[in-house]
């Protein structure tokens, strides 16, 4: 394969890993701690997608879209999470399925009310524009900061969860909830802050897809599936798991394309199932490696 | 009245007022009487699964399974429906089998994002396959042949009546396997897995053969549903399709078989009444998700017999014997 | 506020006096369209222009044959076929409507076909373009208003080689519409001696980076690229396109879907410089299609696209068959033949039924998106007159 293909179709796989990443880490991270299931994560990232849209065409910049709309959804999320989520905390995934996917129909069909069934777009930065050239390929600047941001975000997020008090009560939250409780740490607080967080994360993938995937009712639900898969890949409520389960299927779904493309719909599928024979709770669950360390 | 005994009764109303209403009602309540029957065995296969403790999110990959061979068989190579049928059963019997083997060692929600992903890979088959014509699909899906014994299954009323009765032969069907020793240990499996296994139950081997049944029974399902529509389209396999079935099960109480017969007809019915009297009505639908899910998390059925059950400890026990 | 509700209510009084008046058709039935359309899920916004047509046409062409009202019953097929072919079974069986309009999904039209055409009722597609509808699959019964992929493909493959275009790369999502798109366009293109310098179908609905294609077609440095997509994936491929600095040096050209009035908006100018082969386009300067655009925008508030157009063409043609036969709807074979024959000059050009395939002959348009005073619209490039589809593959079965 020529070197400079392969160049861009490798920065294609990490500027689609980075996006879906930034949806699977707070989905992730809600799951491992507090084992809920939350269907609705993508309804956020679509929200923020909307908003964005609604801050450009109200003459806002995409900057000012991209600092303000994912706090707007935190709120939401936050919102969201303490009148309807929290009420089937404790029973089981079934109900916080039926719950979420309830939520699911009432998002789409309310930003449909308010604006309308058509696609809708938002434009990149005037300085974002084009393509620029990486090592001899001409790569769209859009994408590269796509993937700087992603990069960027993983750090911070290392960080948080590794370095500081935050993350060390999210982890013990997810490794043993109940030792947690005992040692008189306030696992609901905890847990509101992480989803607080995780739609922040979502509502900023909102924003950045925003430009390069449009923003239409249903994108939630698009991406949902993947980025499912890319969480139980990696194993649920660990950053390394989300990082590592978003470059594999990224990777998997940009090279299925070129290499199988008979097939390039069932590669993120075989590699999901493979990994789940192979290692039947992910490829790093944050309960295994704290036990191995 | 026991538990069970009140657990079967609504089933057994169900049943019967299904077949009322089918004597009585136009061709088009007839139409959702058979979806709502066949969407009821669908459910049915789910809710054997669930009572292994496992829960699919790609049970209509089964349901594209019995369709596909249905389909196949009979407008394709143009063999008789009956043969279409039991094929269609056999074929989802072999393949949940195969699919079990490594898919029933996950468990939670790694196993409901397996099934997914095996569904999605067949719906990625069906939706190019050329002998299918891939997503456009497929007409001219022919119904069971029963002139033989003066019924016309192309009579709406017939056919409704047909799959309603097949729904109960099934969900009885399954009450005996629930109630057998093979279904309790399924039940002890749901309870505490690790606990079978230490007392040397094989628990793998439960699930698969629990699986395997209930793929069986999903084939059937799928094999019913292109003759009542006369048509064969991969959305049938989609995961709104298995994700709808779900929340059946899920809307009437995982765990109670009359539940998810229950729940599919109230899914049936809720989208049409729904769809047929306002304009954006998934806003209803999804707000009725958000109360039965909070209102009444363990589903109809399920929290009706809760109910039912602490009644019955209280009167038995007086007022103090709360807590028992 | 009171005003409005007063000028109703005599609006109602008098509509009640007409009624009650002596000569007035107070006694004849109402003549009952259905017309199945997506009024939720993801067609919902073509559902809703289609719908609007269809009131339009009622009310410039009807309202009422003969003495006869006529009543729209809309049915939503929430976007699904399955829906759809049990929405068609209801609108028959019990509403008993008199002819059947709308139908979006080629699917849902094609499980819709053998239907009504055992139950003998007249229906006029307003979408479903797949070929085989009026091909293989055509039926005495079934008409269609919109347009075959055929007729939009196979002018497109000519023109496009005459244009210079030696070599075209083809991508499209991975369905049965682009497929059959792509292999009419072949059909003509490699016909008149251009090559195709390969192609890649993406999975529908799955594929949200479209990098890893585009990545391709680069390598392979044909002159021009044909994308076949529709609705959200439309979008996110001419963004990529453009956003790959791919626009100033690969032409694009495509089919009706890929760069459609609807998605302008969403589009932005991402879409500008792309030529389609389409039926129609809103700035067509004729008579006929300025009476239509004005009207629909004073009733509508917003200019019709070509969903609006083949709403509106549609439901002429179920009403002008209607009056061949003054309004009675008893004999549904006369009613069919008299749609068989119906042609008229409409918004999109002259437009005529061919009795040999019930599929409607029209102008193609080759268009190029330009923008102008910072709106983008459609500049006419060619015009190929009276474009008919292939009637061999239809053998026609009698009416009776």
């Amino acid at each position: 394969m020529d070197p400079n293909f392969l160049l861009e179709q490798v920065l294609n796989s990490l500027q689609f890993s980075m996006l879906l990443f930034l949806l699977a880490i707070g989905l992730s991270v809600v799951f491992g701690l507090m084992d809920y299931l939350n269907l609705a994560h993508g309804t956020v990232y679509m929200l923020a997608a909307y908003l964005a849209f609604s801050v450009t065409q109200a003459g806002g910049s995409f900057w000012m879209a991209l600092l303000l709309a994912p706090i707007a959804a935190s709120a939401i999320g936050l919102l969201l999470y303490y009148a309807l989520l929290k009420r089937v905390e404790q029973q089981g995934h079934l109900a916080q399925v039926l719950l979420t996917v309830g939520v699911i129909y009432m998002g789409t069909d309310l930003l449909r009310i308010v604006y309308g069934d058509l696609p809708k777009g938002v434009s990149v930065p005037a300085f974002l524009e084009g393509a620029t050239n990486v090592l001899g390929v001409a790569y769209p600047k859009y994408r590269l900061f796509i993937i700087a941001l992603g990069l960027a975000l993983m750090g911070v997020l290392y960080v948080l969860l590794e370095r500081t008090r935050l993350g060390a009560l999210v982890r013990a939250g997810v490794d043993d909830r109940d030792t947690a409780e005992t040692l008189g740490i306030d696992i609901a607080k905890v847990f509101a802050l992480v989803f607080a967080i995780g739609a922040y994360l979502a509502g900023l993938g909102g924003v950045v897809a925003a430009p390069v995937f449009g923003v239409y009712p249903g994108m939630d639900v698009s991406v949902i599936i993947l980025v499912l898969i890319v969480v139980v890949v990696g194993g649920l409520g660990s950053l390394g798991g989300a990082i590592l389960g978003s470059l594999l299927i990224g990777f998997a779904d940009t090279f299925g394309k070129i290499l199988l493309p008979q097939f390039a719909m069932m590669m993120i599928y075989l590699v999901m199932a493979l990994a789940l024979i192979f290692r039947p709770s992910g490829l790093l669950p944050a309960r295994r490696f704290s036990q191995a360390g | 009245m026991t538990r069970h005994m009140l657990r079967r009764s609504i089933g057994v109303a169900l049943l019967i007022g299904a077949l009322v209403a089918n004597r009585f009602a136009g061709f088009f309540a007839q139409d959702l009487i058979a979806e709502a029957a066949i969407l009821a065995i669908f459910a049915l296969s789910l809710d054997l699964l669930a009572t292994s403790g496992l829960v699919s999110f790609g049970h209509a990959g089964l349901l594209g399974v019995g369709g596909y061979i249905f389909g196949g068989l009979t407008v394709l190579l143009g063999l008789p429906p009956a043969l279409g049928v039991l094929a269609a059963v056999a074929g989802g019997l072999a393949v949940a089998f195969v699919v079990g083997l490594f898919a029933v060692r996950t468990t939670g929600a790694f196993f409901i994002m397996v099934t997914l992903a095996v569904a999605e890979m067949f719906f990625a088959w069906a939706f190019r396959s050329r002998m299918f014509n891939g997503a456009d699909g497929m007409g001219g899906v022919p119904r069971l042949d029963l002139t033989s014994i003066g019924v016309d299954l192309n009579d709406p009323a017939a056919f409704a009546l047909g799959a309603v009765l097949l729904c109960a032969v099934i969900w009885a069907l399954l009450e005996l396997v629930v109630a057998s020793p093979f279904g309790r240990t399924l039940d002890a499996i749901r309870q505490n897995a690790g606990r079978v296994s230490a007392l040397g139950g094989r628990v793998f081997a439960y699930r698969l053969a629990a699986f395997t049944v209930s793929g069986g029974v999903a084939a059937l399902a799928g094999a019913l549903k292109v003759q009542h529509t006369n048509f064969l389209s991969p959305d049938l396999a989609s995961w709104f399709a298995s994700g709808d079935v779900l929340i059946a099960v899920v809307i009437g109480g995982i765990g109670t078989l009359v539940g998810g017969m229950l729940g599919a007809a109230a899914l049936v019915l809720l989208k049409d009444v729904l769809s047929g009297m306002v304009g954006h009505w998934y806003l209803f639908l999804g707000a009725i998700f958000i109360t039965v899910a909070i209102a009444m998390p363990q589903g109809l059925v399920g929290s009706l017999l809760n109910y039912w059950d602490a009644r019955r400890a209280r009167t038995a026990k007086g007022p103090e014997g709360e807590g028992a | 506020m009171t005003q409005t509700r007063r000028a109703a209510g005599f609006g109602l009084c008098a509509a009640a006096a007409l009624a009650l008046a002596p000569g007035a058709a107070r006694s004849a039935e109402p003549i009952k369209i259905g017309a199945i359309v997506a009024t939720s899920g993801n067609d919902t916004a073509q559902g809703a222009e289609l719908t609007n047509g269809m009131r339009l046409a009622i009310e410039q062409f009807g309202p009422s044959v003969n003495g006869r009202d006529i009543r729209l019953l809309v049915e939503d097929d929430t976007s699904n076929p399955n829906v759809g072919l049990q929405k068609a079974r209801k609108l028959i069986q019990s509403d008993g409507v008199d002819i059947i309009a709308g139908i979006q999904l080629s699917s849902a039209a094609l499980a819709i076909s053998p239907v009504v055409s055992a139950a003998r009722v007249p229906t006029v597609l307003s979408l479903s373009a797949a070929n085989a509808l009026t091909g293989e699959k055509c039926s005495p019964w079934v008409f269609r208003a919109s347009y075959a992929n055929s007729q939009l493909a196979e002018p497109l493959g000519k023109w496009a080689f005459e244009k210079g275009y030696k070599s075209v790369y083809i991508l499209g999502s991975d369905f049965v519409t682009p497929r059959e798109l792509a292999s009419d366009f072949r059909k003509t293109f490699e016909k008149a001696g251009g090559k195709v310098a390969g192609e890649a179908f993406s999975p529908f609905g799955k594929t949200q980076d479209f990098g890893p294609y585009l990545s391709q077609v680069r390598a392979a440095a044909p002159d021009a690229l044909l994308a076949i997509y529709f609705g959200a994936e439309a979008i996110l491929f001419t963004k990529q396109y453009e956003s790959f600095g791919m626009k100033d040096k690969l032409p694009m050209i495509a089919t009706l879907g890929t760069t459609p009035v609807m998605l302008r908006q969403a589009q932005g100018d991402s879409s500008v410089g792309v030529i389609s082969s389409l039926n129609y386009i809103p700035e067509l300067d004729t008579p006929e299609n300025k009476a239509f655009q004005a009207s629909y925008k004073a009733k509508f508030g917003s200019t019709a696209s070509e969903f609006g157009v083949m709403g509106f063409d549609s439901m002429r043609f179920a009403i002008e068959g209607l009056k061949k036969v003054n309004g009675a709807t008893d004999d549904r074979a006369a009613l069919a033949r008299a749609i068989s024959q119906v042609s008229f000059k409409g918004p999109r050009g002259p437009m005529t039924m061919d009795p040999k395939t019930n599929h409607v002959s029209q102008n193609i348009y080759i268009a190029k998106a330009v923008k102008t005073d910072g709106e983008v619209g459609f500049e006419l490039l060619d015009t190929i007159t009276n474009v008919t589809t292939d009637s061999t593959a239809c053998n026609m079965p009698p009416l009776k």
